[in-house]
């Protein structure tokens, strides 16, 4: 009898425990390779261990495109992940999925306090009022410079260039001095081309970037698009930007860490990657704001990166576990290892504030020039980024169009080309609406 | 002698798995996309909406589409010819009585254990105008550094290569199998005729090896047309100036990358029945040519 009052006791115990325990299962599709992957994966097993309600479960899906892809082919399978993280010119293609909830939906009043969420983030992923998904990793696009071949070639690396200008100078001393091959490189990507024509305030599409309705024509003929072809026609031509070819971003690290160049224009991401290859090769990389067209006050720039989008049709306390999830995510406290880690920028006011007191960006000040990008950028149509359905075709297409102004076209006849088919690309695309 | 199956269904039952199986990942998907290829649409269907023959139509009226499908039939000529004239001159060396000819063997088949992606990315490494291995030869030789990635032409080139060497090892143990099933005594009697090694080749080797070269042909055809879509996206991502945009490659853009799955169900359909006509055309013309003994 005894024995019998035991074992019942221990089976009750075990069910309770079990029925304590079960957490609720979240999945997220995430792109984070590499280092970057690991830093995230170690955030969420942080979440993991520190709780018990809620099982984060991250799986690596390959590229943006990639997981934006199998997240909607999935949803439509009935076998969606709870999270998706989806790169910033997803977005739009994501709302017209009809496969994700806005996650201001889920969200009691006061759970979330947008305003310690850095402007120019919220300004990009706020759309049609809505706050859609929670921004998670943000990144723009600076110089950096190799100080040591600075010196080499004559510069003043604590004076870096900062317009297309005096980015040509450079460049020119770099190669006359031999200090490197070439001054310059980054990867052949739209990225940049649309981070200037921010810079300029000039928006990329009509329609007021897309924000107002679905865009039906490119600016490819305005000043601005044309100041940036012309002055990238003109390194080209004068052998001071190497080609590290189309959304190569390896390469052109590999280049500037191969001194090849002395200069690289490429994502604050790489900050701590770039600066740590720097110092294992013995050189100084120092980081700088990303040149202007002459004569232009600097607007701004784009926040790039990722936020995280909730599945819809999915059981309402999955849900509400990954709302959780989320808000933990883009907590200062995760927001400074997030940043630490990667060199992503924080996306919370208070998590700045954070680094601030720990004398972060004293020690280390590559970093504080990727974030006084981001915090001084100027709320307008152009730097709150354009939405497009099929951003990568037109990100395609405008790199096509530089290959074939290198490849001897004029930068007129490209970019008139260029708008021809983008334009076919969104009326066949804003036909499905 | 020949067995009867008791009763009609028998057979049948016994074909169903491979008719479910069949029916199901080929005639279902093959039926689906020929139906999505009348949509303009989003995210495979997500949104859609009939448009009938438009998608063709874009594609016809494209130049770029146009270039992608001249730069396909010049980059698979090239690679099955060179590559089955490659592989069947090693094939023939390796058969001879050499030392070390297994360990040789291995390390010629090896490189097909590799996927395109893996390839792509090791001569991506040997490719590499500053740090690679190629230059570093073409240097010491001609004293240039020719940069593989920004000349349309030297692109294609570099990708010509990576294919053929990927294929290379599928490639020779087709023909070192042919090759050893070559009867002794047509040789031995060949060399009683006083035959000198060309004309054994001309007069023996090649007709018996006719059957094999011909089924190399077709598959060598696939490989350069579908296979390669891993290669082209590690290498050059169908740059410079889409020098190395083959079709396969541009199919994967704007399904995978554009979202417009019905442009990509229509260039399925294009690609499917080019590969289709070609090989209809090598079994009139080529095919008759083959001889397959008994």
């Amino acid at each position: 009898m005894k024995r019998i009052c035991l074992l019942t006791l221990i089976v009750l115990l075990c069910v309770a425990s079990l029925a304590s325990a079960a957490p609720v299962k979240v999945t997220l599709w995430h792109s984070m390779g590499g280092d970057i992957g690991k830093a995230m994966e170690s955030l969420i097993s942080k979440y993991n261990a520190e709780q018990s309600a809620v099982l984060v479960e991250p799986v690596f899906r390959g590229t943006y495109p990639e997981v934006l892809n199998a997240a909607v082919a999935s949803a439509r399978a009935g076998t969606a992940p709870t999270c998706v993280q989806i790169y910033e010119v997803g977005s739009r293609a994501a709302i017209d999925s009809g496969v994700f909830v806005p996650l201001e939906e889920l969200l009691q009043p006061g759970e979330v306090d947008w305003d310690d969420y850095v402007d120019a983030v919220i300004n990009y992923y706020r759309v049609g009022g809505r706050q859609w998904s929670m921004p998670f990793n943000s990144s723009s696009a600076i110089l950096y410079i190799n100080a040591d071949l600075f010196r080499k070639a004559g510069l003043d690396p604590a004076d870096p260039p900062s317009t297309f200008g005096e980015i040509l100078e450079a460049s020119k001393k770099i190669v006359a001095s031999k200090a490197a091959p070439y001054g310059i490189t980054w990867p052949l990507h739209t990225w940049f081309v649309e981070q200037w024509m921010a810079e300029q305030g000039a928006p990329l599409v009509n329609n007021d970037n897309g924000r107002t309705d679905r865009p039906t024509t490119i600016y490819t003929e305005s000043p601005e698009m044309r100041h940036v072809f012309d002055w990238w026609k003109e390194l080209y031509d004068e052998k001071l930007w190497i080609n590290p070819g189309v959304e190569d971003w390896d390469q052109a690290n590999a280049l500037f860490m191969g001194q090849q160049v002395a200069m690289e224009i490429t994502s604050t991401s790489d900050v701590t990657f770039l600066t740590n290859a720097g110092r294992d090769a013995g050189f100084e990389v120092i980081c700088a704001k990303l040149p202007v067209p002459d004569d232009v006050s600097r607007v701004g720039v784009v926040p790039g990166g990722a936020s995280i989008w909730l599945v819809g049709n999915k059981p309402q306390a999955e849900l509400e576990a990954a709302k959780k999830f989320l808000i933990w995510m883009s907590k200062p406290e995760q927001q400074v290892v997030w940043h630490q880690s990667t060199g992503y920028f924080p996306v919370r006011k208070s998590a700045i504030d954070l680094l601030d007191d720990e004398g972060w960006f004293r020690k280390n000040p590559n970093f504080r020039v990727a974030l006084d990008q981001v915090l001084e950028t100027k709320a307008s149509i152009g730097t709150q980024g354009a939405l497009i359905g099929r951003f990568q075709e037109v990100r395609t297409i405008l790199e096509e169009a530089f290959e074939k102004v290198m490849g001897g076209a004029s930068v007129e006849a490209a970019l008139r080309d260029a708008k021809t088919r983008v334009e076919r690309s969104f009326s066949d695309y804003n036909s499905l609406f | 002698m020949q067995a009867k199956f008791p009763g009609k269904a028998l057979p049948y039952l016994f074909l169903l798995p491979t008719i479910v199986i069949c029916g199901l990942f080929i005639y279902y998907p093959a039926a689906q996309t020929f139906r999505t290829s009348t949509y303009q649409s989003l995210f495979f269907g997500a949104r859609q909406r009939f448009v009938g023959l438009q998608n063709f139509g874009r594609l016809f009226l494209s130049p770029e589409y146009l270039r992608a499908m001249a730069v396909t039939i010049w980059f698979a000529f090239l690679v099955v010819v060179i590559g089955l004239c490659l592989s069947f001159a090693l094939a023939t060396l390796l058969n001879r009585k050499l030392q070390a000819a297994r360990a040789l063997r291995i390390s010629l088949i090896w490189p097909y254990a590799l996927s395109p992606a893996v390839a792509g990315t090791i001569w991506l490494f040997l490719f590499n105008p500053h740090s690679g291995l190629v230059n570093r030869l073409i240097d010491i030789v001609a004293g240039i550094k020719p940069d593989w990635f920004s000349n349309g032409k030297l692109a294609l080139t570099m990708l010509i290569v990576t294919a053929i060497w990927n294929n290379l090892g599928y490639n020779l143990v087709f023909f070192l199998a042919g090759l050893q099933n070559i009867p002794e005594s047509f040789m031995e009697a060949a060399k009683v005729d006083g035959a000198s090694f060309w004309e054994e080749l001309w007069y023996i080797v090649i007709p018996l090896m006719s059957p094999t070269t011909f089924f190399l042909l077709v598959i060598n055809i696939n490989y350069a047309f579908f296979d390669t879509v891993g290669m082209v996206d590690v290498m050059t991502r169908g740059g410079p100036a889409n020098a190395t945009n083959l079709l396969i490659y541009q199919l994967y853009k704007d399904g995978f990358q554009n979202f417009n799955s019905g442009l990509a169900a229509a260039q399925s359909l294009i690609l499917f029945l080019f590969v289709v006509a070609l090989t209809l055309v090598q079994f009139r013309t080529t095919g008759r040519m083959v001889h397959y003994g008994g």
